[in-house]
């Protein structure tokens, strides 16, 4: 970020500004504060996505059995692609979504099977505020989000769009965070009128109420966006695909502005699919396969510091409904993309898909999503108090990262 | 010069309406708080002649071409400025809609349903007389969320769902209400109620009946295949309800269902209307009990559904919830607990009152003097700000394809949050820089578009004209009624009086930039954090 510059577009003096900020709050203006870290990105597909239709153990005569209707074929038209083994089963990746098989076997792309909240619930909001809090049932839930815990030990001086949700909001994960931005669209990410209007709202919003800290950290952001859009190269000849590609696309170019971005959010929605499911699973699965495969080319240069989670609230019922789609079940899957990605192979322990298997008709929760998400804090991101972000979970790492 | 505090009357307003205009408070103070209150909620149905003759006025443009011949489709090209008919169609014209499948029908007009829904909704929010129903239209739409452009068939019901659903309503009975929105096709197709079936019920619907229409996840107990209830009776606190009472609450609202064509009783089909139906084909029989109570003797038709209804709507749970969350809407993120235990007390006592969300509010905001008092700590979200701009400039809107989009980009457009939990109600989840900087956007821009139309010159008093002060002490005085923090009051005055500012547009003689110089002052205004709070 070029801290002169930004100074220079907001039209105010660098004392002026220094002076606004209040005792123990961070104005962040460091140059890259990035080092060595990771560019971590964290993907959630809201609604409770179905990691046996992702993931698919499309050969098990248990999955054949209990759906009928909209089952992944291992043969034929419309067949999974063969990924490989976990527990003895064969899991093929859902037919929509070749880029990710691709990135699988090229060694980029892992994946963790039978992940949630163990012991979870089934409700889509209770189980999305207990995984972005970071808790576990029972456990009293946080009144911040786990990256909040984690970017706030990070570093004292965090630069101003190191934290960054490419979406319209702010995701619970980042609950009590002051700090980060929401950026739906770096292209428009603008006040119209340019730089007379953004400074007269400048000159009406001094002070440091929280309206006034996040409309000042508006402007210093639209400052630093708009200068960057004029240095840094957009998407390079990839094909991004529906809103999820629209996110990731504005990130890769905010990530190419080299601003000290490392910790970034997606929010990927509309994976409920109590009907008809093939038809709605096939398109989004689609979107996330070709956006996430058109985001690791876009980024060519910042493969080996990049990393990607996607993580779901739970999965759903094992057996299909009449209304040829799923009802809300507990674990789902994760996948784990980057450089330093132990890739081509399927972490977990599958815990079966057999009556006496189940819970209540759903697959088991065998790895807590917070194991997958701490190995990537301290591996990854440099964190060096994991308990701070996750206090009552024991490191315990599957191995997935280098 | 501006006055220091806010007004006991304006405080309130502003909780309870789209913004408080200075003729809104001045009415409010003649006839004394209690006299307002009692005449919002007593509004004589069709009493708001202005309004209605607004609305019916309005022409929108909708173009279309013909398709390409060979195709299987046909319709005939379309351009022409249409009044807003489909806000007031008919179910059978509406549901032809929905089912034509691009055959006959252009896609285009499924799209206009949802304008003319979105385009009536910003204008009656804004011009309504009466504010404190549309207050409670936008809370009950945002609790019984609907998100649009998921499917054909939710889209094309929405006018019925807020004419016919909840607009009736949403002064009157909470169970009324939670009925007539379960038998609605809009919510029957949303939450797939409409698909459910006798075999293997789906879920979807009972599942959000009870954890964001009723009871709340304040009191899921979570999976387990033994029911939460020990419920004596209905309106008996049973301690709260797990999965099997979820699964239970499916099997007894299934054949409930909106008429698509589907199998009947005798093998044959149903027609396709578009109407709420029960279809004892589809009834699963096997629910024993909810919530702790036995359900095998209700046999009737429907007796199941209503049963699993009563216990919900009438769970002391569901008047908690409730009554917080409307108290939060008026208030912010901590409410006083003294209005939300008068609300939770005339809630329980009029559970079978025809007025028994009257009898709360008026209990919310008569037996007690919060209502104008303390803090205002409420975070207005992007739409409230800029139908509170218009409100309180006296900008009139008028119909456009548009009137959404202004801002979706927020994650508040109207009608197409896609989750039914409805949009957050929090501080925190508006103070981010995307709803600060699309607010900005939207109220700049909004004002210089044909939809909207400004007179802000000829409303600002000759008198007033004379000095930069005067101007800002007028707009500010209409808008928030108070001195604002003085760096910010110095920083608009230094705005009117300097290069590009409304003074020397007023030298120079030059009306046009006079006007727009006063579109952005207003503005400039909706963005101080006086304004953004409310």
């Amino acid at each position: 970020m070029n801290f002169s510059r930004r100074l220079l577009l907001s039209g105010i003096s660098a004392s002026a500004f220094i002076s606004t900020a209040l005792p123990g709050v961070r104005v962040a203006f460091a140059a890259d504060g990035s080092g060595d870290r990771d560019i971590m990105v964290v993907i959630y597909l809201r609604g409770g996505s179905d990691g046996l239709q992702m993931v698919s153990p499309a050969g098990d005569p248990n999955y054949i059995a209990l759906r009928p209707t909209i089952r992944v074929p291992t043969t034929g038209s419309g067949a999974g692609f063969g990924l490989s083994s976990l527990g003895g089963v064969d899991f093929y990746m859902n037919p929509s979504a070749p880029e990710l098989r691709d990135l699988f076997t090229s060694g980029k792309l892992a994946v963790v099977h039978a992940t949630g909240v163990p012991n979870g619930n089934r409700s889509h909001f209770e189980a999305q505020d207990s995984q972005e809090l970071g808790a576990a049932p029972g456990e009293i839930e946080p009144d911040d989000g786990w990256l909040t815990r984690h970017v706030l030990n990070l570093s004292e001086d965090r630069p101003l769009l190191g934290t960054v949700a490419s979406g319209p909001s702010m995701p619970n994960a980042l609950l009590g965070y002051t700090q980060g931005l929401a950026i739906p669209n770096a292209e428009t990410f603008n006040v119209s009128g340019g730089n007379t209007n953004a400074n007269l709202i400048r000159s009406i919003t001094t002070g440091t109420s929280a309206y006034k800290m996040i409309a000042r950290n508006t402007l210093d952001a639209v400052a630093t966006v708009q200068d960057g859009l004029g240095s840094s190269a957009n998407d390079s000849n990839v094909s991004y695909s529906g809103s999820v590609g629209n996110s990731l696309k504005s990130l890769a170019r905010l990530i190419k502005m080299d601003v000290g971005l490392d910790v970034a959010t997606v929010d990927h929605q509309g994976w409920d699919q109590h009907n008809n499911l093939l038809t709605e699973f096939a398109t989004q699965a689609q979107d996330l396969s070709k956006s996430l495969a058109a985001f690791w080319a876009d980024l060519k240069d910042y493969q080996s510091r990049l990393t990607v989670v996607t993580m779901t609230e739970f999965g759903r019922r094992i057996q299909e409904n009449e209304s040829e789609g799923t009802d809300h079940g507990s674990a789902s899957y994760m996948m784990v993309l980057g450089g330093a990605t132990k890739g081509g192979k399927i972490y977990g322990t599958w815990p079966g898909l057999a009556a006496s298997q189940q819970r209540n008709g759903d697959l088991v929760v065998t790895t807590d999503y917070r194991h997958v998400l701490s190995e990537i804090l301290v591996k990854r991101q440099g964190q060096a108090k994991i308990t701070d972000v996750f206090p009552t979970l024991a490191y315990n790492p599957l191995g997935i990262l280098n | 010069m501006l006055p220091t505090k806010s007004t006991f009357e304006r405080i309130a307003l502003n909780r309870v309406t789209f913004g408080a205009r200075d003729t809104d408070v001045a009415a409010a103070k003649s006839m004394g708080w209690a006299a307002w209150v009692s005449e919002q909620l007593n509004a004589p149905a069709g009493d708001d002649p202005a309004l209605d003759a607004h609305l019916k006025a309005q022409r929108m443009r909708i173009t279309y071409r013909a398709p390409e011949p060979g195709i299987g489709k046909s319709w005939q090209a379309v351009d022409e400025l249409r009044p807003l008919n489909y806000i007031y169609a008919d179910t059978a014209t509406l549901w032809n809609l929905a089912v034509n499948g691009n055959k006959t029908i252009s896609p285009a007009e499924r799209v206009r349903v949802l304008q003319e829904v979105a385009s009536s909704y910003f204008i009656r929010n804004t011009h309504a007389k009466y504010q404190l129903r549309e207050f409670m239209v936008d809370f009950w739409h945002n609790h019984f969320n609907i998100g649009a452009g998921q499917a054909d068939h939710i889209d094309c019901m929405l006018p019925l769902y807020d004419r016919d659903v909840i607009r009736p309503n949403v002064l009157g009975n909470f169970r009324t209400l939670l009925e007539a929105v379960a038998k609605s096709a809009a919510m029957m197709f949303f939450l797939d109620n409409a698909e459910s079936n006798k075999t293997q019920p789906n879920e979807n619907f009972a599942r959000e009946l009870l954890e964001l229409h009723t009871v709340s996840a304040a009191v899921y107990l979570g999976v387990s295949t033994i029911s939460g209830g020990k419920g004596t009776a209905i309106g008996s606190n049973a301690p709260g309800y797990t999965d099997q009472d979820v699964i239970e609450a499916s099997r007894a609202l299934s054949g409930w269902t909106i008429e698509f064509g589907q199998r009947d009783t005798t093998g044959g089909h149903l027609p396709s209307t578009g109407n709420f139906v029960y279809n004892p084909a589809q009834h699963n029989t096997q629910a024993k009990s909810f919530l702790g109570i036995d359900l095998s003797g209700l046999t009737e038709n429907m007796q199941q559904g209503r049963f699993v209804l009563d216990m919900a709507a009438y769970h002391p749970a569901t008047a908690d919830f409730i009554c917080r969350k409307l108290a939060v809407r008026m208030f912010g993120d901590q409410p006083p607990e003294s209005v939300i235990t008068r609300a939770k007390t005339a809630w329980a006592a009029n559970t079978q009152s025809p007025d028994q969300i009257k009898k709360v509010l008026q209990a919310m905001l008569l037996d007690g003097t919060e209502i104008g008092e303390g803090t205002t700590s409420k975070v207005r979200r992007p739409y409230e700000r800029l139908v509170g701009l218009f409100r309180t400039t006296d900008m009139t809107v008028n119909a456009s394809p548009f009137a959404s989009d202004w801002v979706s980009g927020m994650d508040d457009g109207l009608f197409v949050w896609p989750e039914p939990n409805g949009r957050p109600d929090t501080s925190a989840f508006w103070l981010t820089s995307v709803a600060t900087l699309g607010s900005w956007n939207v109220m700049i821009n909004a004002p210089n578009t044909t939809t909207v139309v400004t007179t802000l010159t000829d409303q600002t008093p000759t008198t007033s004209l004379s000095t930069a002060a005067l101007i800002a002490d007028y707009w500010i005085g209409r808008m928030i009624g108070f001195q604002p923090e003085s760096s910010t009051y110095n920083a608009l005055v230094s705005y009117i009086a300097g290069a590009g500012g409304i003074m020397g547009a007023l030298k120079a003689n030059k009306a046009g930039q006079i006007e727009i110089g006063f579109r952005k002052l207003v503005a400039l205004i909706a963005a101080t954090e006086e304004f953004t709070y409310r």
